[in-house]
């Protein structure tokens, strides 16, 4: 059982996730903002971080690093739609593991969780 | 200007050259057919070369002339760039370093110098032809070019062999360039990557359909790498082969790039060259020394914000506390114009790093891939000086105690060819700076053992203890695992010394380790620093600092020279009386010891006109400490300026005597 | 077994119900929570204090966490408990009072829950020997009581003293 971290502004796909994650047999902690989504990384340590790519009052990329400072082992998975091709791009170069197109299905993520958690 | 300003100019100017000559140098080693690596070593030689000679430094200037000579014939494919003529080159580069350290001694004219003058010479008198002709096909077909051949051949073992990979992406792939990036970071825990079709830049570019091609050097079967992959979201298909070399069709020079010290910095490729930049920003070159001066009045001008403040607030006068406002702004203003002048970039010390590896490791047996990312993160000018060696330990003990020789490595399966890695990021006001080795870890038992027998640790509270923590006592205060001190390890500096350096620096130093995996050390520095000098006291147990700026003398008095005046402790000084305050009295001190000396140690603190004598237990020493604030939540205490970190990372306070004075 | 509970009450459709996430810790052997939200991290305490001499006297002095001073408060001493120590291993849980940080000394920290907001009940006034102005509320969670500070009381230096007062003149 792997300790996950949902961190998304959208109650749906924190929803979504849950779902999938929990029935995988993981612990979800969620969080609606970049900031508790911080305060919870650092309290519980998860072994995954699901994050939406953008979200308010937050510099992307800022919020990968930050994670890694504070673990540098940190498994970060991105969330996003579409259109931030570039953004993900410098995502996964500022040291996120994978990326995840929204809508994605339970197969991409827990396929993406179980690649992850095997590392 | 007087001579020696053009002097220093000149050191200034030659040192930045030979650095970046040694790093140009190491990449043109991995990369000998980049023309624009050639350029850049070719611009730095004549550079020095001009300058030498304006200087009169003649021997510098015969050298680097005879190194341009080379250069120019490899410029224009009259010479073929070999592992000779680079040692070659290395050794000019080694020869001007030698010169150079002579010159502030007046000894450049008497060192030796006509040996590698005569080597520069053989080659350029025997100009080798090479084919310089370039054949640009486009075919999904992975090829080499004879040198990189020759290199491929260099690195194949009996257990290390060359596969190629070709993946095919879903059509419905989104994001091929960022899947592409994934796969070849994938790709690389598994072995070396020597080439991609397309070129890694075009994959990462998305210039590709849906399939690329990744040569492999590993020591893994391929099956390792190709079920990796297929994990990857997207991915179609993979197909992984053996190949042999030589039934390769070789490729002119021409598409694809060598993978080779990816130094992510990307500045070669995408940034235009000198001559294409706008008007060049107006740089004027300061003595670092001014720039610390001005810190430390900007420093100073602080701590006396805070009293004017307070002064202030106590008077109620309302044009007063507006101007007193003001000035609060401007000061910040002028601390980060101060702060931004005195940054650089780590690269200053990251460029020597590739070639004390290289040399490292030729001289231990080992390989090792270095890899340098960030290096144009900016740090203090301070940090900057004070890092590079603890930064040069920690990476003396990777390549001395983490990575594993050739044939041990090989043993555990793992690539022969080591790597380590060295970031620096910048995240909020703070930098992070990281050495990772894929070594052999750091041995926890042993640790323990060590700091048990050592008395550093109890066995109760090593049992309670996790691995993260037992690894992290290496860098306790006189810890060193290693029994015999080699050359490579460094001479006798431990891990403790490494953490003291970053904890004055207001940083701090922990280290990560997985048995068999490798080491990480993570070193977190303060983005800017506010310095000012004190003068460390102690009394009873507790450390102080005062800053030196209030600090008219200090002085000892005998006990017998001590009176009392209106139940106040006085003494004479300079034929006045001056009055003396036990500062454990002010600070509340339980255990201070001076009442039972004979000879007392007095810190005469000046306030304007009048003068105050802090008796205290001992005298401890200056120090230029980094100023922190105490906080919000405890807001102005009376006689506290702030705080500051010592070595062993505890808090001493920094005192402001002149409201006791 | 909270799990369970949850994701029972779940099923039976009632996820929608709002949740808040507890850091639990303890103070002798009384169970004390604040919300996940407030605490920044935790810390081992294995280096020593600096006293600051003239501060509130429930601040046991600062530490330096990773470059940055941060105060230590007392909590036994704030809040005038008696309570044994139990010699766990101390922790700090560093949470911010204002926006300054501010570590919090406990005797251990022992998990993090999820309890429904209608768990939350509004604090009896004195508490396991804590006054309620320093409290947000009691969570009953299964057969436990876990008393909820009110950090920005709990912890702030200046209006202790007023809020103590303004409570005795109300009394």
């Amino acid at each position: 059982m792997a300790r996950i971290l949902v961190i998304d502004d959208s109650p749906l796909f924190r929803l979504v996730l849950r779902e999938i994650l929990t029935k995988g047999g993981n612990e979800v902690y969620e969080a609606s903002t970049v900031e508790e989504g911080l305060r919870i990384f650092r309290t519980i340590s998860p072994d995954l971080v699901f994050k939406d790519l953008i979200m308010e009052d937050s510099n992307p990329l800022e919020v990968i690093k930050d994670l890694i400072r504070y673990s540098p082992t940190a498994k970060i998975v991105i969330c996003s739609t579409e259109g931030q091709k570039n953004l993900i791009y410098q995502a996964i170069r500022a040291g996120a593991m994978d990326f995840l197109i929204k809508p994605f299905n339970t197969n991409e993520v827990t396929m993406t969780v179980e690649r992850l958690l095997a590392k | 200007m007087e001579i020696s300003d053009y002097l220093r100019v000149f050191m200034d100017e030659c040192q930045e050259h030979l650095q970046s000559l040694n790093s140009a140098l190491l990449e043109l080693e991995g990369d000998p057919g980049n023309m624009e690596i050639l350029n850049s070593i070719f611009r730095s030689a004549h550079t020095v070369k001009g300058a030498s000679a304006t200087m009169g430094f003649n021997k510098m200037a015969s050298v680097t002339h005879a190194m341009e000579d080379i250069l120019g014939l490899l410029r224009r494919g009259d010479l073929e760039v070999t592992p000779e003529i680079i040692n070659l080159l290395f050794d000019s580069v080694d020869l001007l370093e030698v010169l150079a350290r002579g010159i502030p001694e007046g000894r450049e004219a008497d060192i030796e110098i006509t040996g590698i003058i005569q080597r520069l010479k053989e080659y350029s008198a025997s100009e080798e032809k090479t084919p310089s002709a370039r054949d640009r096909r486009r075919k999904l077909d992975l090829r080499y070019t004879k040198e990189e051949k020759e290199q491929i051949k260099e690195r194949l073992t009996d257990a290390k062999k060359l596969y190629h990979i070709h993946v095919f992406l879903k059509e419905e792939c989104l994001l091929k360039g960022a899947r592409a990036f994934m796969i070849l970071r994938e790709v690389e825990n598994m072995g070396e990557i020597v080439k991609t079709i397309p070129s890694t830049k075009e994959l990462e570019d998305e210039q590709f359909k849906f399939d690329f091609i990744i040569g492999l050097l590993s020591e893994e079967p391929v099956e390792k790498a190709v079920a990796a992959i297929e994990k990857v979201l997207d991915v179609e298909n993979v197909k992984g082969t053996a190949m042999s070399i030589d039934e390769i069709p070789d490729e002119r020079r021409g598409y694809g790039d060598t993978y080779r010290f990816a130094s992510q910095d990307k500045k070669d490729a995408d940034e235009p060259a000198p001559a294409q930049l706008g008007p060049a920003s107006l740089t004027v070159r300061v003595d670092i020394r001014k720039l610390d001066e001005l810190m430390n009045l900007v420093a100073e001008l602080v701590i006396n914000r805070g009293r004017l403040e307070q002064i202030s607030s106590e008077l109620q006068h309302q044009e007063l506390e507006e101007s007193v406002e003001t000035l609060n702004r401007l000061l910040l203003r002028l601390q980060d114009d101060v702060l931004q002048t005195r940054m650089v970039a780590v690269e200053h010390v990251f460029s020597r790093f590739p070639r004390l590896v290289r040399d490292l490791t030729r001289r231990a047996g080992k390989q090792v891939d270095l890899v340098i990312t960030g290096a144009d993160t900016e740090l203090d000018r301070t940090v900057i000086d004070e890092i590079g060696d603890p930064l040069v330990h920690i990476i003396r003990n990777s390549l001395d105690h983490g990575i594993e020789s050739p044939e041990e490595r090989k043993a555990v399966g793992k690539p022969e060819t080591g790597r380590l890695e060295i970031n620096a990021y910048q995240t909020g006001n703070q930098v992070l700076i990281t050495v990772s080795d894929d070594g052999k870890g750091i041995d926890r038992d042993k640790v323990a053992r060590a700091a048990l027998n050592k008395g550093f640790i109890t066995e109760e509270r090593l049992a309670e203890m996790n691995e993260d923590e037992i690894v992290n006592l290496i860098f306790t205060p006189g810890f060193s695992t290693s029994e015999k001190v080699t050359d490579v390890s460094g001479r006798g500096v431990g891990m403790d010394v490494v953490r003291e350096r970053i904890t004055a620096l207001g940083g701090t130093a922990r280290v990560t380790s997985k048995r068999g995996e490798g080491t990480t050390v993570i070193i977190q520095l303060p983005l800017t620093l506010a310095i000012i000098q004190t003068l460390m006291i102690q009394v009873g147990s507790e450390i102080y600092a005062i800053p030196t700026g209030l600090v008219e003398q200090t002085i000892s008095v005998n006990r017998n020279e001590i009176h009392r005046l209106h139940q106040q402790e006085v003494t004479t000084w300079r034929g006045e009386v001056l009055p003396l305050v036990r500062l454990q009295d002010i600070l509340e001190v339980k255990d201070a010891k001076n009442f039972e000396y004979s000879e007392l140690d007095v810190v005469i603190i000046r306030n304007g006109e009048r003068r105050l004598g802090c008796v205290v237990d001992t005298l401890l020493r200056p120090q230029d400490v980094v100023i922190k604030s105490l906080g919000s939540y405890l807001g102005n205490i009376p006689g506290i300026a702030g705080a500051t970190i010592l070595g062993d990372g505890r808090v001493a306070l920094i005192l402001d005597l002149r409201d006791v004075a | 077994m909270e799990e369970n509970l949850l994701e029972q009450r779940k099923e039976q459709g009632e996820a929608r119900e709002e949740l808040i996430q507890l850091v639990l810790f303890k103070l002798g052997e009384e169970e004390f929570g604040v919300n996940i939200l407030q605490a920044r991290e935790i810390e081992k305490l294995d280096q020593g204090l600096t006293r600051v001499p003239k501060a509130p006297p429930f601040v046991e002095g600062v530490i330096n966490l990773r470059g940055e001073i941060i105060p230590i408060v007392d909590l036994r001493k704030r809040f005038g408990l008696t309570l044994p120590p139990v010699g766990y291993d101390s922790r700090v849980i560093i949470v911010e009072v204002r926006g300054a940080p501010v570590g919090m000394l406990v005797d251990a920290v022992v998990e993090v829950i999820r309890v429904p907001v209608s768990a939350v009940e509004p604090p009896p006034p004195i508490t396991k020997g804590v006054e309620s102005q320093y409290l947000a509320g009691v969570a009953k969670v299964d057969n436990r009581l876990i008393v909820l500070l009110n950090l920005d009381r709990a912890l702030s230096p200046e209006e202790s003293q007023e809020l103590a007062e303004a409570e005795l003149g109300d009394e």
